[in-house]
């Protein structure tokens, strides 16, 4: 529940009436939600334009979220719905191969990447940074790689890490701060703005 | 040594990190919120610690245009700038519609009132024909009526001053008031909710009325079958003058 609360906080400053604070959470969840819509379109653009409207739909039916689940279970059930509703409107099906990919000479390789409707350029992107974030997680001195990971894997409040470090709330937030500092330093070292597409040139 | 600006940067980004876990207080976290709106560097990092979150958890994710929130957060103010718009219409909409439909009840409710006294008028008027002549408000017997006058060619006072001066009532025309009150009062009954108060009480003392005068008839006509002869004060023709004026 932990890793909802700083979500359910930013939701509640939505709802307030705060509209920066839906730009947050937009960035927070935008690679998320693109990569999940992008199963149902199989095109990049139109995973965007998907994500928008679901983002849109997000941000009009926010006044009803009560936090019963966590934000990104509710996102992700509005991300769902818009694919599927555009893939109607298109009149699409979601999973149609028009050739048989067991009877190619890559195989189980071709399959893979059909099913996986990333372009090389955006599957070497991620790739690239998760192996950036786990190096810079290793080069990490223990106290700031333990904190990272308590926050970020097991998904502890900072209360509950000071209690696992024995160390004060303070220390913790600093270690986590400086634990990201530090993955950030070579992640925007390597990709300067972060996991971004390029603009297409229409 | 740091300069200033950097210690800044740094306290921005430490508070940046507690706000992504959901740790930052809320006084805190309301003037981080105001430096994110218009520091780009900051929204920036933000999106780097959800990447950074992501990869960790090996999450899928996928490549997104740098424009991509940009883009959200502007179709989400048009959005907003068109509820506001619509909201304001449908305002006047609403007002609009309610001014027209108080009007159309307004014509409808004088239209009925209109009708619905013309009819009782002409009900009125109808029921009176059916008052029992004996109850009806007598005239002087002699008098004729103005237009009678007119016809004679002479002012009415002439013709009261000629003729004998009778307030006589005239007797019920028989036939007529025997089985009448019964109908009368049961149409009464069943149609009072739309006749006039007023209308409705002359009605009902005509009929409390005509029951004593019944009786009173009845008397008279035993008194007849036993022998007794009394004369009759006024003459036929009166009934109709009394009749003419009883209303």
């Amino acid at each position: 529940m932990a890793a909802d609360a700083g979500d359910l906080s930013l939701v509640r400053r939505v709802q307030a009436g705060e509209r920066a604070a839906y730009d947050l959470l937009v960035l927070k969840y935008q690679h998320k939600v693109v990569k999940l819509v992008m199963r149902y379109t199989r095109n990049p653009q139109d995973a965007e334009d998907v994500a928008q409207e679901a983002f849109i739909k997000a941000y009009r039916a926010l006044p009803q979220f009560r936090g019963d689940s966590a934000f990104y279970t509710w996102l992700y059930r509005i991300a769902i719905n818009t694919a599927k509703n555009a893939l109607v409107a298109r009149n699409r099906n979601p999973v149609s191969y028009q050739i048989d990919a067991r009877d190619s000479d890559d195989g189980p390789d071709l399959l893979n990447r059909l099913r996986d409707p990333d372009t090389p350029e955006g599957l070497a992107l991620t790739d690239e940074i998760r192996a950036t974030v786990n190096a810079a997680i290793d080069a990490l001195p223990d106290d700031l790689r333990t904190a990272i990971v308590l926050r970020e894997l097991e998904g502890l409040s900072y209360e509950e890490i000071a209690a696992s470090m024995d160390c004060p709330i303070g220390t913790v937030r600093s270690r986590i701060f400086r634990a990201r500092e530090a993955i950030d330093k070579k992640l925007s070292g390597v990709f300067e703005g972060g996991l971004g597409r390029a603009e297409e040139s229409v | 040594m740091t300069s200033e600006s950097e210690q800044i940067q740094i306290e921005g980004a430490s508070q940046l990190s507690a706000m992504f876990d959901g740790e930052l207080s809320s006084a805190e976290c309301e003037l981080l919120s105001r430096r994110l709106a218009r520091d780009e560097t900051l929204r920036a990092r933000w999106a780097r610690y959800a990447l950074v979150g992501a990869a960790m958890r090996a999450e899928p994710m996928a490549a997104v245009s740098r424009t991509f929130a940009t883009r959200v957060g502007a179709a989400i103010d048009v959005h907003d700038r068109e509820q506001v718009d619509a909201n304001a219409s449908s305002g006047f909409r609403r007002l609009r519609t309610m001014a027209v439909g108080a009007a159309l009840a307004a014509g409808v409710a004088g239209a009925a009132v209109f009708v619905l006294r013309n009819e009782i008028l002409a009900r009125d008027q109808a029921l009176s024909a059916y008052i029992p002549v004996s109850q009806r408000v007598a005239q002087p017997a002699g008098a004729p009526s103005a237009s009678q006058a007119a016809s004679a060619g002479r002012p009415a006072s002439d013709s009261a001053s000629v003729e004998p001066q009778s307030y006589v009532v005239p007797p019920a025309a028989v036939g007529i008031s025997q089985a009448l009150p019964v109908s009368l009062a049961n149409f009464v009954v069943a149609h009072s909710e739309y006749s006039s108060p007023l209308t409705r009480r002359n009605l009902i003392s005509a009929l409390i009325s005509s029951d004593v005068a019944e009786l009173a008839a009845g008397a008279a006509n035993a008194d007849d079958a036993a022998g007794t002869e009394e004369q009759r004060p006024a003459p036929s023709g009166a009934a109709g003058q009394g009749a003419n004026g009883a209303r």
